[in-house]
């Protein structure tokens, strides 16, 4: 079966052009991060929501307030604490002594990007909140169900350098989170920019150059995006990886994973794939793309064992060996 | 004849009879007659009449006289009658031995050697020794009885259970060092073949071999030709020049095709197919069989001129069209 790739190509030409305004107009604020940016991007195209890690200072709520902006989106940046109520992030219903009635009063949730920052510090009942608001797209509050808008995005923060008092979120929680990344610091040069920038007085205002529609219609262009039945096989090869190595050349990984991806691994591998093919503006997916996004897909869904972390085994280094291990098609 | 007188007569007649068998027969042998005429006496006997199943029965014969050995002439005596047993050997012997009064015995002495056959009882039948008197020219026999011997239970060898051991550890020891003479002999003459050199083929030329023998140009199904022209150009890759082609990704390998010491041009060439095999691998399109001869050409050039002068960085690649 012959594949139009040049009609998919042409369709991407003409969709993505956004995500050159974007970059763009993130760029006028934010310096490097283009790492986060296009991760951020990835979550939006493919409707999944993130986790980040990573030290505090490193323009996390200012990149997602300045995406919000640019897509002229609503944001929220919910603070969570540990006296934090699930009626606080989702709402409640209000007694109005003047009507004699109960009215309905939205939460921080009903937004479009949401920042949920250390989301490690509210206890389970909310964590649970949110995340089934991600996952169902919907909020019950009273009666009513709620639907939440699209586009509609979570990034949560988790501050990997104090643990104490925390309530580290449940793995099967972790596993609704599309894409974990890790933060790193901005080198030298990007550093000198940023001080520079931010000490001037005259930051720039970034201009509302995208629609939510224009992200919704990308949405559907990233699913028409071609894979190849050798990249499905591919993915599920690098899947299989984690859950038995022994079959593919990794018996020393073995005694280091307790438990592999689950199937959702596959799942968002495969869409978070075809949308970093759709960002290269390649209508069709390589191994090439399973590679880049592998590792922020698959870091947070597997469990490895007491072994491995006594010998400071990390979940990412097995999922670099993985990916350096199995053979591409 | 008075009472007294019978009474003497009885005596004497009753002890003749109690003391002629002291005489005339021992408990393992027979005596013939006429003994006391002839002064000629048979002696027939087994060494045991109990014999272990795994011993021997030695039977003698012994004729004996007084006077010279040549006072009778003996016919040669016939073998036994046996039964459970079987006849091993004979011998027989001839002495003479002195009397108290000066005179001497003569003794010719015949001795069998049977073998027992089964446990339980074994019989040598009587035999008949004939002879003639030199000295009056009388001739006459003498016979015997048969003698039984009782087998019984064999008796355990002396030292048997101990040469056994000792001949199986000695084959067990030949047998062990024929597998060390051998292994030796495998080991060094696969030391040897390991030491002669080698042919040796260049890696181009082995991967040439490869392409032209699994990859059809002008085959029907170029979508799985694609896929082995790549899988080959990968190994070569992987093979030559270290790059883990196999695993890695295609932007991989050309960010460390970049950092080769390698021509300008063949670098951008060989990225140039990698990324040309992508297209053909993952777009889903029908190869086209111009883009496939293309590639083929491209990386058969190459390996062409890496054949020729392997060392050198300054090969030209069929430019793509």
């Amino acid at each position: 079966m012959s594949v139009d790739i040049q009609a998919i190509n042409e369709k991407i030409q003409r969709e993505s052009a956004f995500v050159e305004k974007i970059t763009g107009e993130v760029g006028k604020v934010i310096v490097g991060q283009n790492y986060m940016v296009e991760r951020l991007l990835i979550g939006l195209l493919c409707n999944g929501h993130i986790l980040l890690e990573g030290v505090p200072g490193l323009a996390k709520t200012m990149t997602v307030k300045t995406i919000s902006s640019v897509i002229q989106t609503k944001f929220q940046r919910i603070q969570f604490t540990p006296d934090l109520l699930p009626a606080d992030l989702l709402g409640t219903l209000i007694y109005n002594q003047k009507t004699g009635e109960f009215a309905v009063r939205k939460g921080p949730i009903f937004s479009n990007l949401i920042l949920a920052d250390e989301i490690n510090r509210s206890p389970a009942k909310v964590q649970s909140a949110l995340l089934e608001a991600m996952q169902e797209r919907q909020v019950t509050i009273g009666d009513h169900t709620y639907s939440l808008e699209e586009p509609f995005l979570v990034m949560a923060t988790q501050n990997p350098i104090e643990q104490e008092g925390t309530y580290p979120l449940p793995e099967a929680q972790v596993d609704r989170f599309m894409l974990k990344l890790h933060i790193t610091y901005p080198l030298k040069d990007e550093e000198l920019l940023i001080m520079q920038r931010m000490t001037s007085g005259n930051g720039a205002a970034p201009d509302p150059v995208v629609t939510p529609d224009d992200i919704l219609r990308a949405r559907k262009v990233v699913n028409e995006v071609y894979m190849d039945e050798k990249i499905d096989r591919y993915i599920v090869d690098i899947v299989f990886a984690t859950r038995n190595p022994e079959e593919y050349g990794l018996k020393d990984l073995t005694p280091l994973i307790a438990f592999g991806a689950s199937p959702r691994a596959s799942i968002n591998l495969k869409l978070a794939a075809k949308a970093h093919a759709f960002l290269r503006r390649r209508g069709y997916v390589t191994p090439e793309d399973v590679k880049a996004i592998g590792m922020d897909v698959l870091r947070h869904r597997l469990i490895v064992t007491y072994e491995a972390e006594a010998e400071e085994v990390t979940t990412e280094d097995v999922v670099r060996r993985v990916l350096n291990q199995i053979e591409v098609p | 004849m008075d009472i007294a007188k019978q009474k003497y007569i009885w005596f004497f007649a009753a002890f003749f009879l109690a003391i002629t068998p002291l005489f005339s027969q021992t408990p393992d042998s027979l005596q013939s007659s006429p003994q006391q005429n002839s002064q000629i006496q048979l002696k027939t006997f087994v060494e045991s009449s109990n014999t272990p199943l795994n011993r021997p029965v030695v039977f003698h014969i012994e004729l004996s006289w007084i006077g010279e050995l040549n006072r009778y002439q003996i016919e040669p005596v016939s073998q036994p009658v046996l039964t459970n047993l079987l006849l091993e050997g004979s011998g027989s012997e001839n002495r003479l031995e002195p009397l108290d009064n000066g005179q001497f015995r003569s003794i010719k002495s015949i001795t069998y050697r049977f073998r027992p056959l089964e446990m339980g009882m074994a019989y040598i039948d009587g035999v008949v020794v004939k002879y003639v008197n030199r000295q009056t020219g009388e001739e006459d026999q003498l016979s015997s009885q048969r003698v039984m011997v009782e087998v019984t239970d064999p008796l355990p060898e002396p030292g048997g259970g101990k040469v056994k051991p000792v001949i199986y550890i000695a084959l067990l020891v030949i047998f062990f060092a024929a597998i060390f003479y051998f292994l030796l002999l495998f080991f060094k003459r696969r030391k040897e073949a390991r030491l002669q050199p080698a042919p040796v083929i260049p890696l181009s030329e082995q991967y040439l071999d490869r392409l032209s023998h699994e990859v059809d140009p002008r085959g029907t199904n170029l979508n799985e030709m694609t896929g082995k022209l790549s899988r080959i150009f990968r190994e070569y890759l992987d093979q030559e020049f270290s790059l883990h082609a196999r695993e890695s990704s295609t932007q991989e390998i050309v960010n460390q095709l970049r950092d080769l010491d390698m021509d300008e041009k063949d670098k951008n060439n060989l990225i140039r197919v990698l990324e040309k095999l992508d297209l053909l691998k993952f777009a889903g399109k029908n190869v086209d069989p111009a883009d496939f001869t293309n590639i083929y050409g491209t990386i058969e050039a190459f390996l062409l001129k890496q054949k020729r002068n392997p060392d050198s960085s300054q090969v030209e690649l069929k430019e793509e069209q």
